[in-house]
């Protein structure tokens, strides 16, 4: 149901629309203004939903500009009227009677006539006259450049680059309100470096019998480029439009919360010509560096007195008027003698417009001996504007005291600090970021080393080793040159072998074999024991080696006895009877009582 | 039952040595992120619990000493680089944030002679393990000179030169074990007040300005004896702290 009244209703509302004819009609109010205000043109057109603004044509003296559109519905005559007003602002620039139209207005095929208007403009004094028509007779076309004017100025015509000079604003206006409200169009920044205006006082003056009131505005310039600058920028003012009902009526309301209407008037300023030069080359200083102005120049030194190695502070202040924000200090340059480091900015007390106050800068520099006697002298030239030429400040040499020390003492370069030769421009100082994760911990004092047994244990081991090593050279060395000792210790060895034979034997019970291997053994252990050569081994020289080393009668019968018994069964035709084992047992005892000899 | 029991045994076992041996790294890494999140103070306490646990390492002291001075506290930022530069005095990450801190207080730091400097391109334990190499390797030669005669070692020399290095060394040791182990304190208050005799009502001598770096020489009582460059004073302990 509801479906069905909507199609009912937009099927009603299309045919109404459907059913009116399109319509334009223009008109003008206030049909009289004076030349300081503006007049509102509005076009209605009936008949379309969405009509096409009209376009005005040119129209000498006049400005027309849209300001705003409004619409609005509603029935006539059982038809529904959609109704859409364009609203167009109408500032004139002179005086006279204006006609606006007649004009062919075109929207969806359709054309229709626009109606003419027409308005009169008036001289500002006729404001509020009743009688305007007589006034428009007597009163001669003005124009509103009559009443408003402007200028620019340079304090200096002829100037160098880098100099500073003021840039001046003037407008001048009669019989007219102004708003705050001013902007610069045009004007021309390349090669210049303008800073922002500043509006002064405004004034009263006479120019040639008319008063006039003056706006003005100046800014500090400067010219980066020779060459010549024609300045002629152009400037929006706002004039205030005077309101008629308000000078009738006090309307406490309206006046309070209503704001105030104006109208924008570019006004033409007189150009300014400026001619801006280079500093002169001739005479130009090589400690120049582009300064301007009227400055002054203070060097101090911190410390006088110092060791080798040690740093010195150099601070520099550059204060005056001049082009103070490109203004830098000089500043000692690296040599043999010193270590340099860039000079620094450390402060800068300069005016809104940079073009006067102080700059202090600090420069370290490490004298690299202490031959050094003195810092060399810095210059400071600029181009002095009073005098018209370049002039040398000289601060220093500066005499300095340098403690030759062997006493290298810390010297830390401050963080971030870089000789001048790698160029880095130092933005900032901060402390050195955070170290990173031990891989091991643990500190480095040497009392948890030191106090551990194992560590001195440890130191213990080569100290055992040269000791060992030491005595085994010693023995060596001792038997090399002791041969009787030599072979005396080697006797048992010797005689091991042959025993070893001798025991088979006596298993085997090999008399012959048994006798043969015993004399072996008394051959090679005697030989070594005693020292003898093998054809000296006979029961004789054996007997009285051991009579000479105080040995027992037990030994030395065994002695004889196995010797006797050896021999008799090596050369012997009849084999000896005995017991193997027990000869081997004597045997045996015989090697060990030697051995206990001295 | 029981292979499970002894796995899971030794898995544990192994987690917990795992978990100790990370938890120093990981309230390192976690006082850093502190640190860069501009979070000082927390970073400040993380460190200081670490070193409450024994653990030490001059980049913990480093750490410490950056987080203090970022927080604001110079005294107590350079009692920690000081920690820091008694393991590693040619450290020039210390050096320089010891210079920055000077250089806004205004405090003087004690500078080393030349020598202490050369001897502090090793730690003290660094020291002692070049002399303990150095006896090692003479050691070793004169055994193999005593057990090799047949290669014609020149003992004497041998002996003479590793003795010359091994003096040299074992002095130089005792040279940067004394300098680690001399007794510095770092001044925590704003003008600190030096006086002639560790008495209260004793002549004021001079001040000395927050995080000023000064030698110990006497302690007596709540009083420390402090050397600053030629003077001398007493000063309370309160108003310092010691570097050892």
């Amino acid at each position: 149901m509801k479906s069905f009244l909507l199609i009912v209703i937009s099927v009603f509302f299309l045919s109404a629309t459907g059913s009116y004819a399109l319509e334009a009609s223009m008109k003008i109010r206030p049909a009289k203004i004076t030349i300081n205000s503006s007049a509102i043109c509005e076009v209605e057109i009936k008949g379309l939903s969405t009509p096409p603004r009209p376009s005005f044509p040119a129209i000498p003296g006049l400005t027309i500009r849209p300001i705003g559109q409004s619409s609005s519905t509603s029935f006539i005559n059982g038809a529904l009227v959609r109704k859409t007003t364009y609203r167009y602002g109408i500032t004139p620039h002179r005086t006279g009677t204006f006609t606006i139209g007649p004009f062919d207005y075109t929207a969806k095929k359709d054309t229709v006539p626009l109606n003419a208007v027409t308005f009169k403009v008036v001289p500002i004094s006729q404001q509020f006259k009743g009688s305007a028509q007589k006034a428009d007779q007597d009163t001669p076309s003005e124009d509103l450049n009559d009443y408003i004017t402007g200028l620019m100025s340079s304090s200096q015509t002829n100037v160098i680059v880098n100099e500073v000079f003021d840039l001046n604003i003037y407008i001048y206006y009669r019989n007219l309100k102004l708003s705050q409200q001013a902007e610069l169009i045009n004007l021309p920044t390349k090669g210049l470096k303008i800073d922002q205006f500043r509006e002064l006082a405004s004034k009263d003056e006479v120019i040639e019998g008319v008063e006039y009131s003056v706006r003005r505005w100046r800014a500090k310039a400067r010219a980066l480029s020779e060459g010549e600058y024609i300045l002629a920028p152009t400037i929006r003012t706002h004039i205030v439009i005077p309101s008629e009902r308000r000078s009738r009526r006090f309307d406490p309301f309206n006046d309070f919360f209503s704001r105030q209407n104006t109208r924008p008037f570019d006004v033409q300023l007189k150009a300014a010509n400026i001619m801006v030069s280079s500093p002169p080359e001739k005479g130009r200083p090589s400690s120049y560096h582009g300064a301007v102005g009227d400055l002054r120049f203070r060097v101090s030194i911190n410390p006088s007195q110092l060791n080798e190695g040690d740093p010195i502070t150099l601070s520099m202040e550059v204060s005056g008027q001049g082009n103070m924000d490109i203004v830098r200090a000089p500043e000692i340059k690296a040599s043999t003698d010193f270590k340099v480091y860039k000079n620094k900015l450390l402060k800068s007390e300069l005016n809104d417009t940079e073009t006067g106050g102080r700059k202090l800068y600090e420069q370290v520099i490490i004298p690299k001996n202490a031959k050094i006697t003195e810092i060399p002298a810095l210059e400071f030239s600029y181009y002095d504007m009073n005098k018209r030429g370049y002039k040398t400040l000289v601060q220093g040499p500066f005499p300095v005291k340098i403690t030759a020390s062997t006493n290298q003492l810390a010297r830390v370069v401050e963080n971030g600090g870089t000789a001048q030769n790698t160029g880095t421009k130092i933005l900032g100082e901060d402390i050195v970021y955070l170290k990173s994760v031990p891989a091991v911990w643990g500190n480095n004092d040497p009392a948890q080393l030191l106090s551990k047994t194992s560590f001195w244990s440890l130191q213990s081991i080569p100290l055992a080793l040269l000791a060992l090593s030491y005595f085994i050279f010693r023995r060596n060395k001792e038997l090399v040159e002791n041969t009787g000792k030599a072979r005396r210790l080697k006797a048992p060895k010797a005689a091991k072998e042959a025993l070893l034979k001798t025991k088979a034997s006596a298993q085997q019970d090999d008399h012959k074999a048994f006798y043969e291997a015993g004399w072996h053994v008394l051959e090679s252990y005697f030989g070594n024991r005693f020292n003898l050569a093998a054809g000296d081994i006979n029961e004789q020289n054996i007997e009285a080696a051991l009579i000479k080393r105080n040995a027992d009668e037990e030994l030395k019968a065994i002695s004889r006895e196995w010797f006797r018994k050896a021999e008799q069964s090596r050369f012997g035709t009849s084999p000896v009877d005995v017991n193997l084992t027990e000869e081997l047992t004597h045997l045996e005892t015989m090697l060990k009582q030697c051995e206990k000899l001295k | 039952m029981r292979k499970i029991k002894v796995r899971l045994s030794v898995f544990l076992s192994v987690l917990s040595c795992c978990s100790i041996w990370a938890g120093p790294a990981l309230d390192f890494e976690k006082a850093q992120e502190a640190y860069n999140k501009g979070e000082f103070y927390k970073a400040i306490e993380f460190y200081n619990h670490l070193k409450e646990s024994n653990n030490s390492h001059l980049n913990l002291d480093y750490n410490l000493g950056n987080s203090y001075f970022k927080s604001g506290n110079s005294g107590q930022a350079m009692l920690s680089y000081q920690r820091a530069l008694k393991e590693s005095p040619n450290d020039p990450d210390i050096l320089a944030n010891i210079n920055h801190l000077i250089k806004q207080t205004g405090a003087g730091s004690i500078k080393p002679n030349a020598i202490v400097k050369s001897v502090s391109i090793l730690n003290p334990k660094q020291w002692i393990l070049l002399s303990t190499v150095i006896f090692w390797t003479f050691c070793i030669l004169l055994t193999f000179s005593f057990l090799f005669p047949q290669f014609n070692f020149n003992r004497s020399k041998i002996t003479w030169v590793s003795l010359s290095f091994l003096i040299g060394s074992i002095f130089l040791s005792s040279i940067r074990i004394r300098e680690y182990n001399s007794v510095k304190a770092v001044i925590l208050d704003k003008d600190a007040k030096v006086f002639f005799a560790p008495l209260d009502n004793s002549t004021l001598h001079f001040t000395l300005p927050l995080a000023n770096v000064v030698h110990v020489k006497e302690v007596q009582g709540s009083w420390l004896k402090i050397q600053h460059g030629k003077e001398a004073g007493w000063v309370k302990k309160e108003q310092c702290a010691m570097v050892n």
